[in-house]
């Protein structure tokens, strides 16, 4: 026996608009949860971008080997950071959750949301992250060169900073995504009325 | 299938386990709900109303017993399947409301309406329409936190409305309103009950709402004590003593 009734949807485009709705009205606490990953990748992309500008300038004491495993410590503790962000974030809204459950929304749909969201937190975070880090890259290195002579390096290398700005936004994307999709799954799997009783 | 009754339940037992106790919330429930029924749930707090609920509308699974919606076993059904009758054919309302907080009014009527393949443009007439006969239609682009609870109770019950479901769950929707709106909530709930034919459930501790009920079941530690109809019971809102 059945009702024959055709399966909920929930289309990307409508998760898209609330992730987006849902970051906006929460701006500031969305960007402190960003905060992690912002400071993980801005220090990465620092790095990678005083070490492109030493390489450029032939410098005698250009990036050590040690620091390229800074930047992979820093961003192991950027994803434990993060992760408790998006554990948080999560158990904050496991009403919220219920109620998607209660109007049709599939365990799915569920983690599909938020992993939507974790994505678009992380195009925030690896974008300001990026950007920040390449500036800084550039400052800690007025001491040794010129303003001018960095500014014909960078431009000589226009292509590999913008490599540089889509790798921290990937590495930032897949983090969040990552961070998010355990907690999104374990409330996902929760059955809607146990979410709707949770408390927090 | 027939459509004889909304909902059947035979023998329903619910049993949680709380550490070391088993406690049972619901002692073998035995009901029929018809369709267009106003139906009143009246217990005391406690008394397993919410988990009585939660067992029609498919949120829980019965640890003993069976669930008939409108003659399919509840248990025949998969997970998706109940996701389906959820998106279909069941709207709730909540003690506490529970709208999305980040979206408007008007979004959050739209909500079920998304998991039922509308396009943007029905989703947003239906949803007009409805805030409108609920009596917001300036109110609609309002966040939940700009609303009082009156109003935020309506969205809510606009939402539970808008996806044409067959029953509607109202979980003491007058619980966290003063009397004055919990009563006329109730009596919007009525009235759109009688309007659109759907099946109402209503469950509530507070026995001045028993003059909009068709049916009223007694509710007491998980037992169904008697099932009246309203002309039946012989109290009036101004006397009101629990008949056990």
């Amino acid at each position: 026996m059945d009702l024959n009734l055709p399966e909920p949807d929930f289309s990307f485009f409508e998760m898209l608009y609330l992730s987006f709705s849902n970051i906006r009205r929460r701006f500031l606490r969305s960007l402190i949860t960003a905060l992690g990953i912002i400071l993980g990748i801005a220090f990465m992309a620092a790095l990678l971008t005083s070490s492109l500008i030493l390489g450029a300038m032939q410098a005698e004491s250009g990036v050590e080997a040690y620091q390229f495993w800074l930047v992979g410590i820093s961003l192991v503790v950027c994803f434990g950071g993060i992760t408790n962000s998006m554990l948080m974030a999560v158990n904050e809204r496991v009403k919220e959750i219920g109620v998607y459950k209660c109007i049709g929304g599939l365990d799915s749909h569920i983690v599909r949301l938020f992993i939507v969201e974790a994505l678009l937190l992380g195009i925030l975070g690896g974008g300001i992250g990026g950007v920040l880090g390449i500036i800084f890259g550039f400052i800690i290195n007025l001491n040794r060169f010129s303003f001018d002579e960095m500014s014909v390096v960078l431009q000589n290398n226009s292509i590999i900073l913008i490599a540089l700005l889509l790798l921290s936004l990937l590495i930032s994307m897949v983090l969040t995504a990552l961070a998010t999709y355990i907690p999104a799954r374990r409330a996902a799997n929760l059955s809607p009325a146990e979410a709707l009783r949770y408390e927090n | 299938m027939s459509d004889e009754t909304t909902i059947k339940m035979v023998d329903v037992w619910k049993t949680y386990q709380m550490g070391e106790e088993k406690v049972d919330a619901l002692h073998g429930i035995n009901l029929e709900i018809t369709p267009g029924e106003f139906h009143c749930i009246m217990g005391p707090s406690g008394s397993g109303k919410t988990t009585f609920l939660n067992m029609v509308g498919a949120l829980d699974v019965p640890t003993k017993g069976e669930v008939y919606f409108e003659g399919v076993p509840l248990s025949s059904l998969n997970k998706k399947q109940l996701a389906s009758l959820r998106a279909y054919k069941v709207g709730f309302i909540f003690q506490t409301f529970n709208l999305v907080p980040v979206i408007s009014a008007l979004e959050n009527v739209t909500l079920p309406l998304i998991f039922q393949k509308f396009s943007r443009k029905e989703r947003r007439k239906r949803a007009e329409t409805i805030l409108e006969r609920v009596g917001l239609e300036d109110r609609m682009h309002h966040t939940p936190d700009e609303l009082s609870g009156g109003q935020q109770q309506r969205v809510a019950i606009a939402r539970a409305l808008a996806g044409k479901p067959s029953l509607i769950l109202a979980d003491e929707p007058t619980g966290n309103l003063d009397l004055k709106t919990g009563f006329q909530i109730v009596e919007l709930l009525r009235e759109l009950c009688h309007e659109t034919g759907v099946t109402v459930i209503n469950s509530t501790h507070d026995l001045k709402l028993i003059d909009l009920a068709d049916k009223i079941s007694w509710l007491r530690d998980g037992e169904i004590t008697r099932t009246q109809k309203r002309l039946e019971v012989s109290i009036s809102a101004s006397n009101v003593t629990i008949p056990v």
